[in-house]
């Protein structure tokens, strides 16, 4: 069954108790009294199916923290099973907390995948990684690939699986800050957003719902056949360099969560994604320029 | 249509139980269903025991039997454990050569010392400094000589140095400045101010190799299950209180192979003057873990045994402080059982005098520091 | 006084083009090193060797005679793998 079967107030109520989602590999229970996260979770996960009560791999709630502050500047505290990874945010705040929320349960826990922090999308079978540092773009990149016919993996935790080197995906609504939210409301005005909530430490924030598509086939792992550093430079023309293996080899292991905790099995399993993948640093201004970049990259022999 | 509210898997008192039950019994868990296997994974998890029950079922071949969904769990912990182990085995390496230059041998304690001489229990164990005992009359050369290879003091304030030179056993804790690594250096295993006195020169002649391909040393197995229970019984930190239990079993259970271990150990205890310990030990590690301790050797240990009301109101601290800190394993009691623990393990530290200046220190006067 | 690698398998060393990726696996730590690095390592992985000798088997690997600059430039990468313990003495 799916979330969007589910009446509002009945969302509200199995989140008063813990509501168990699907989202890829993973089962969350999600437990809040806070309606903006109700009502981020009807907007953007619409799609996902409900899991079993039976088993969660990881329970969370939010909630406002018990003291006198909750009557003016209230804030909100995320804790996986009563453990809190982050300082409390302002209230508002609090359907982003989610997110970054689930994203750290996934990055800190998940030893059977080598973690990279990248985008990944697919097209006809083929995975493009999309590595980056924060302001590279590169979930302006991932939200206007996906917008045009790329399935979408995961914008933000690439999970590549130790036992066969294949992505699994993790489709999760797509975090855009800043003008990047405008540019991208531009290109799909039908696309579907969480309400903006300004102030966070990366400054205004918003969420695109991802594609019924790459939600229906969380399922279905894809090969990596291209590593694209994405860097958006104003008035830049689009422009792919290639990188050699070894040394995107260095630079992913940089961008991965769990690349030294895994120790021999990640290094024979980033060597194996290096060995059937071409690596590029990619710069680009303009969005339906660098999809036909995209489009036309070579698939490897 | 019907609102399905969750329910809770089991009656409150079993729930308590749960990570007892499994560690009692590992056999008995490939039969488990998923809403018990998915509350033991969180009082695990809280109890830093998930990579433990991971190897106990892969010693007994029971991995592939156990559910899917929570098996991944176990493997995602035993390969944090596993890169532990080769960070903690590298780490030594350092050490042993920084203590070779100070001309003094390396006898490991604790942790270190359980994947130095590759125990059974070592694979699943995760801690986060490496602990080593020096005679009290090279603390001076080993500290000045960890300096010199990159160690740091870290930042103490005057009296805080004071109470770990002066009154504690150990150095302050110091950490690498490269590797970020951390060792407590001790010279006893109480501190000096405490009422018990276990000789560390004892402990010291007494240590055997940890393995056959380096001359680094542990406390011989009489000695480590000491060290470790009177670590657990006088510390006043009951957050790995179960994994620390877990430890006296599983070296109970390893060395209970070595002819001659159960003979000696009680007479061992009363010369270091851990007896009184060593019987709170085997009594919560039979009562909690079924841990099968020879009968002639508890009723040895009686001779330590408390007075019975003194022991009514341990059991009902232990008991309670012993389990994870984790909401389904609490009751009503649990917080103020663990606050009199923390204040008997000061008690036991200190003499009274030195004991309320020190409280009143760390409640008022000193910097705030992390735990 | 001879030269080894401390890593003794070949599994945990990797060449594209002209450069390594090597995973230590005492220190689990992982290096990008070049073609002539990689080399001697693979050298030494083979054998425990003498910087002497070493170099006879690169100078025969290279198929030129380098002299005692040769000589020289190997001794320090011999010391810098050293410093990231890929190699060690015996």
């Amino acid at each position: 069954m799916k979330l969007s079967a589910l009446s509002r107030s009945e969302l509200s109520l199995r989140l008063r108790h813990g509501l168990p989602l699907r989202t890829g590999a993973f089962t969350f229970r999600v437990k809040t009294c806070i309606p903006s996260v109700a009502h981020g979770l009807s907007l953007l996960y619409a799609d996902y199916p409900l899991a079993a009560e039976e088993f969660s791999d990881f329970h969370v709630t939010l909630a406002s923290p018990p003291t006198l502050r909750r009557w003016f500047k209230s804030q909100v505290t995320f804790r996986f099973d009563g453990m809190a990874p982050f300082a409390p945010l302002p209230y508002t705040q609090a359907f982003p907390m989610l997110e970054w929320g689930l994203n750290w349960c996934v990055s800190n826990h998940a030893n059977n995948y080598l973690i990279i922090h990248a985008a990944v999308v697919e097209k006809n079978g083929y995975a493009a990684i999309l590595p980056a540092p924060p302001g590279s773009g590169k979930s302006t990149l991932c939200a206007a690939l996906t917008l045009r016919g790329w399935r979408l993996l995961s914008d933000e935790l690439t999970l590549i699986r130790l036992s066969d080197g294949l992505i699994e995906p993790l489709p999760r609504p797509i975090s855009l800050k800043n003008a990047s939210i405008g540019v991208i409301k531009r290109f799909a005005p039908a696309a579907v957003f969480s309400p903006e909530v300004r102030d966070t430490v990366k400054g205004t924030v918003a969420h695109m719902k991802p594609g019924a598509d790459s939600v229906r086939r969380a399922a279905l792992p894809a090969r990596a056949a291209w590593i694209v550093f994405p860097k958006y430079e104003a008035g830049a023309p689009s422009v792919l360099d290639t990188v050699t293996p070894a040394r995107a080899f260095m630079r992913l292991a940089d961008n991965a969560f769990n690349y030294s905790l895994l120790g021999q099995q990640g290094f024979h399993t980033l060597a194996g994604v290096m060995d059937g993948t071409a690596a590029y640093d990619f710069t680009y201004s303009v969005l339906d320029e660098a999809i036909q970049v995209f489009d036309a990259l070579p698939v490897p022999a | 249509m019907r609102q399905q509210t969750p329910q809770k898997p089991q009656k409150p008192h079993e729930q308590q139980a749960l990570i007892l039950a499994a560690l009692r019994d590992p056999q008995a868990l490939p039969g488990w269903d998923l809403p018990r296997w998915d509350l033991l994974l969180r009082q695990l998890r809280q109890a830093d025991l998930t990579a433990s029950l991971y190897i106990q079922l892969q010693q007994r071949d029971l991995l592939e039997k156990i559910p899917r969904q929570p098996r991944r769990h176990l493997e995602w912990a035993a390969q944090f454990a596993r890169r532990h182990t080769q960070s903690v085995l590298w780490e030594v390496g350092f050490i042993r050569k920084a203590l070779q230059e100070a001309g003094v041998s390396l006898v490991l304690l604790k942790g270190a010392a359980y994947v130095a001489a590759a125990l059974p229990q070592a694979k699943g164990r995760i801690f986060s400094d490496i602990d080593i005992l020096v005679p009290k009359g090279s603390l001076e050369m080993v500290e000045s000589t960890l300096m010199l290879y990159g160690w740091n003091t870290g930042h103490h304030d005057a009296y805080d140095q004071r109470y770990y030179r002066t009154w504690m056993h150990e150095l302050p804790p110091m950490q690498h400045v490269k590797r970020m690594t951390a060792i407590d250096v001790h010279h006893a295993i109480v501190p000096v101010t405490a009422r018990i006195r276990p000789a560390p020169d004892k402990l010291l002649a007494a240590a055997v190799p940890a393995n056959g391909e380096t001359l680094d040393r542990v406390l011989a197995p009489a000695d480590m299950v000491l060290h470790s229970a009177v670590h657990l019984f006088y510390d006043g930190e009951y957050d790995h209180g179960l994994r620390d239990l877990v430890d006296i079993h599983c070296l109970l259970m390893h060395f209970a192979q070595q002819p001659g271990f159960w003979g000696g150990l009680v007479s061992r205890a009363q010369e270091l003057e851990l007896a009184r310990p060593l019987y709170y030990a085997l009594r919560y590690a039979t009562s909690l873990l079924h841990t099968p301790v020879p009968d002639a050797v508890m009723r040895a240990a009686e001779v330590a045994r408390p007075h019975p009301v003194l022991l009514w109101v341990m059991d009902a601290l232990f008991q309670r402080a012993l389990l994870p800190k984790h909401p389904s394993c609490d009751d009503r009691y649990t917080g103020v059982a663990r606050f009199l623990l923390y204040l008997r393990a000061n008690w036991l530290r200190m003499p009274p005098v030195l004991l309320i200046k020190h409280l009143f220190h760390k409640a008022f006067l000193s910097p705030k520091q992390s735990g | 006084m001879k030269w080894r690698a401390v890593a003794s398998s070949s599994d945990c060393v990797r060449l594209w083009g002209d450069e390594y990726v090597v995973y230590n696996p005492q220190s689990g730590n992982t290096h990008l090193l070049g073609l002539a690095a990689g080399q001697i390592l693979q050298r030494l992985q083979d054998a425990p060797l003498e910087l002497r000798d070493l170099v006879s088997l690169l100078e025969s690997d290279w198929r030129q005679v380098g002299g005692p600059e040769l000589m020289q430039e190997v001794a320090s990468l011999l010391e810098d793998m050293h410093a990231l313990a890929l190699v060690e003495r015996v």
